[in-house]
């Protein structure tokens, strides 16, 4: 029956690094595994870690000039973000990471994708706006208390370092489309 | 309204497979090992002599991870098993073949693989005959593999 035995130990949770933490993909075992987010911090080394700084260049390059996004890129990222979180062998992790041509391939490109680039229709809300807002004014590492955090933020927006929520959070831009709306009727 | 789930309107397009016919008296696929893509890691040394990995795309034919595994299970099953054991090991491989050729849930495909002992012969002939390979080396004029990938 074929030459190859698939490795009976190669189980998501016993695989698992502690900390990992990313999102939750199918493989090709049919079992969900953590594909990690990659942080972005720039230094003399580099970019990105897990180290994608290459492939992050190049799908930007393809996607801008409406070429087709290389699976070699592809591969090589998915396999990055998973050895963050998992100890696999090159093997094991191209048995995981298998697809066919196709339906199968693109799904495995627009994961990798939407952890670089973020999802394309997602949601913003209140709680993205305070944290972008706070990581675009390099406040990330300080510990700013709850009764603090509405003052900080109105001095960022009236000192023009944030946008108002209305223009970045989605449910505000709705409220707002609604209330000009009421106004036209 | 229970709708029974029919072959040609839950086919998955692209999915060779070989036909079989079963407990509703149609024929069904059981979809074949087909070409898969896998990265490839490419070792080399850079101008400084220090290792540098590519990855390059490798085209392998065979099923995935997860069909594999119940290969090995009926394997294992084979090798040192009880009949009730090969039965069900055989029965889930059949599942997976066929919902990998087909969009169907997990309760018809249990309905359908219900089939009366006289036709059990056949569907483990079938299977056996994918998962060993055999279906490559001795074409069955009988077999018309409906391939459309």
């Amino acid at each position: 029956m074929g030459d190859s035995r698939p490795m009976r130990d190669l189980i998501e949770h016993k695989r698992r690094k502690k900390g990992a933490r990313g999102r939750l993909v199918q493989l090709a075992d049919g079992e969900p595994w953590l594909l990690a987010e990659p942080a972005f911090r720039p230094s003399l080394a580099g970019l990105t870690t897990p180290d994608v700084d290459a492939e992050f260049g190049r799908f930007h390059e393809q996607i801008i000039l409406g070429d087709e996004v290389s699976l070699d890129d592809v591969f090589s990222v998915a396999r990055n973000l998973l050895l963050a979180n998992y100890d696999l062998t090159n093997d094991e992790v191209a048995q995981l990471l298998e697809v066919e041509a196709g339906l199968e391939a693109e799904a495995l490109a627009r994961v990798v994708l939407e952890s670089l680039f973020g999802a394309d229709l997602r949601v913003r809300s209140y709680g993205d706006w305070v944290r972008a807002s706070l990581l675009a004014n390099g406040l990330a590492l300080g510990e700013i208390p709850a009764s603090a955090i509405n003052d900080v933020l109105t001095i960022l927006m009236a000192t023009n370092r944030t946008v108002p929520p209305s223009q970045f959070v989605d449910a505000c831009r709705a409220a707002r489309d609604r209330d000009s709306l009421e106004r036209l009727v | 309204m229970d709708e029974r789930p029919e072959p040609e309107r839950t086919r998955r397009e692209g999915v060779a497979s070989i036909p079989i016919t079963l407990a509703d008296g149609h024929a069904w696929g059981l979809a074949l090992p087909s070409p898969r893509l896998r990265p490839k890691v490419i070792v080399s040394v850079d101008p400084l002599a220090r290792p540098v990995e590519t990855i390059r795309v490798e085209t392998v034919l065979g099923y995935p991870l997860e069909i594999r595994r119940l290969i090995d299970d009926l394997r294992s099953a084979c090798e040192r098993g009880t009949a009730d054991c090969q039965y069900d090991t055989l029965i889930r491989l059949a599942s997976a073949l066929i919902q990998r050729a087909h969009e169907i849930g997990p309760a018809d495909v249990a309905s359908l693989l219900k089939v009366g002992l006289d036709d059990l012969p056949s569907l483990v002939g079938s299977v056996l005959w994918i998962v060993t390979g055999e279906y490559l080396e001795t074409p069955d004029s009988s077999r018309k593999n409906d391939v459309d990938a």
